[in-house]
């Protein structure tokens, strides 16, 4: 009797792991069909890449030893690097707060205003910043301007998301009883809602200030300014030495900027 | 006796800080002259800013109707952006396994693993599209750079949060299969990984769609996809051919974006 029942488990449980096993089995073969399809696709075959590998070896010889005469030409561009990252930081917060504002759900004002507030923010953050900056390199021309905008703009849309998300996650607890006690809406958001979220806001804004750096040392790929545009100018001129040393500039740039953001995160938090 | 009180009752309030330190002061005007700077190093201002719209809006008159006439152009490069997102994801999510497993302080000899963090250190240092342009220089243009390009980030990155939840794994079982005398890529794969899997897979889901967005701008600089498309159509000033780029690739990253977080949801 008991021995039956056992068996019975005993054969769920074997039962219940094949079935697992045959799922894991389907997963993975989908997996690399998915991927030998898009090798495929893409002409992507690695016998090729290792007999090209001469090239990339080439490519390597004329890199070393990174050129150094042409450091102090990278202070300027990095330092302008430097500042649009920290303007198209810091301009966004004051625009994707009101934003947040207007599309939290808890909190929102109007539930239309609300969506297209909310597809403004999407359209925003799903448009990559390089793109909004050759964009606006067509309108406004070259230079750190047209970086610094399309950070703006790419932020605003990223941070806004991160801001109504976390206002969303709020203990409505507190919010209703300032409710109950007469406050409006306004004093609900300012004593109600922005002390809870501050802790977190803090850490996005830190979070999209190293985005930003990294992104702005790209930016210059398309004329918008920093230390991307002499690495291109580098590039095209075939000029390798002198790449790396810019290559190296940006990797030593960005990680002093990891390190202090987290130094930041840790006294801020 | 009522000097007495007085002083008593004044040593009850606590003294308030003080509001306007000089290190305080100094910060604020270190802060904003920092600003200052930046404002004016970067050219942002209301007045440039002003300036500039009339050709802003003069580009967005052009951008809009969208042009829908050679959209049947635009599907090879879209599928391309795809592809080159999901060959990359798989091939940097499978290297960053082992790569990890090097990494990792507690289970790799630290002669293998100081070395490893260094070389991932270099491969995230540097963003995708540096490396495509490195790339599309070493083994010419097409979507090959731009996969390659996305591996090496995707490597860089993942490897190194694989090392760190390898060492943030309960230490227990490991040393217990140690102490039955298992080697190290044992107490890996049958240790550490059980526990590691759900993280690792939330990671691939987020690189699949980081990797996606990627591919769409890799082509600004060669490297395939439909970036390429759209850099052409902006150089040659057809800003309504480019709105329809625009318009399929949002359409393309909300629909893998949302398509990662179903299955997130599914995986945890």
């Amino acid at each position: 009797m008991i021995d039956a029942r056992a068996s019975a488990k005993i054969g769920e449980a074997i039962a219940l792991r094949t079935r697992s096993r045959l799922n894991l089995f389907l997963i993975l073969m989908l997996i690399a069909t998915a991927g030998l399809w898009s090798a495929w696709e893409t002409n992507f075959n690695l016998p090729e890449l290792v007999r090209g590998w001469h090239h990339i070896n080439n490519l390597l010889a004329r890199m070393f030893p990174p050129d150094l005469e042409i450091i102090e030409n990278l202070g300027g561009p990095l330092i302008e690097t430097l500042q649009m990252a920290l303007l198209g930081t810091t301009i966004p917060i004051f625009i994707a707060i009101p934003l947040a504002w207007l599309t939290a759900t808890n909190i929102a004002p109007d539930p239309v205003l609300g969506n297209v507030v909310r597809l403004v923010l999407h359209t925003l953050r799903t448009v990559p910043e390089l793109l909004w900056a050759m964009l606006l390199v067509s309108a406004v021309g070259l230079g750190a301007l047209p970086g610094t905008l399309a950070l703006i703009l790419h932020s605003t849309g990223s941070m806004g998301k991160f801001f109504y998300e976390t206002i969303e996650a709020v203990d409505p607890g507190p919010i209703e009883a300032m409710e109950a006690a007469g406050a409006n809406r306004f004093k609900v958001i300012m004593f109600g809602i922005m002390p809870s979220v501050l802790p977190n806001y803090m850490s996005i804004i830190l979070l999209y200030w190293e985005f930003n750096n990294r992104a702005a040392t790209i930016l210059g790929l398309v004329g918008a300014g920093g230390i991307g545009l002499t690495l291109t100018h580098a590039i095209q001129d075939f000029e390798y030495q002198e790449a790396v040393t810019c290559l190296i500039a940006i990797v030593i740039i960005l990680t002093v900027i990891d390190r202090t953001s987290a130094y930041l995160r840790r006294k801020v938090i | 006796m009522a000097r007495e009180l007085e002083t008593q009752a004044q040593l009850a309030i606590p003294k308030m800080p003080a509001r306007f330190t000089a290190k305080r002061m100094l910060v604020a005007i270190l802060v904003i002259a920092i600003y200052w700077w930046s404002f004016e190093g970067t050219g942002v201002n209301p007045v440039t800013i002003i300036e500039g719209m009339p050709a802003m809006w003069d580009i967005l008159q052009h951008m809009f109707p969208p042009s829908l006439e050679d959209y049947q152009d635009l599907l090879k490069p879209a599928l391309e952006t795809v592809y080159i997102g999901v060959l990359a994801t798989i091939i940097g999510s499978a290297l960053a396994i082992p790569v990890g497993f090097l990494g990792s302080a507690n289970l790799s000899h630290p002669l293998i693993y100081h070395p490893v963090r260094l070389v991932l250190n270099v491969f995230r240092g540097v963003s995708e599209i540096i490396w495509a342009l490195l790339f599309v220089v070493a083994v010419g243009l097409g979507p090959m750079p731009g996969v390659l390009a996305l591996i090496v980030f995707a490597v860089g990155v993942q490897s190194k949060l694989v090392a760190e939840a390898v060492e943030a794994v309960d230490p227990g079982p490991l040393e217990a299969m140690r102490a039955v005398g298992a080697r190290s890529w044992k107490v890996f794969v049958y240790g550490a990984w059980p526990q590691v899997l759900p993280l690792y897979l939330t990671f691939c889901l987020y690189y699949w769609d980081h990797n996606t967005r990627q591919a769409t701008i890799l082509g600004f600089v060669g490297a395939g996809g439909l970036g390429v498309t759209l850099f052409w159509n902006i150089s040659m000033y057809e800003f309504e051919k480019a709105t329809t780029s625009v318009i399929l690739m949002i359409i393309m990253i909300t629909i893998i974006d949302r398509f990662c977080l179903y299955l997130r949801k599914k995986i945890i």
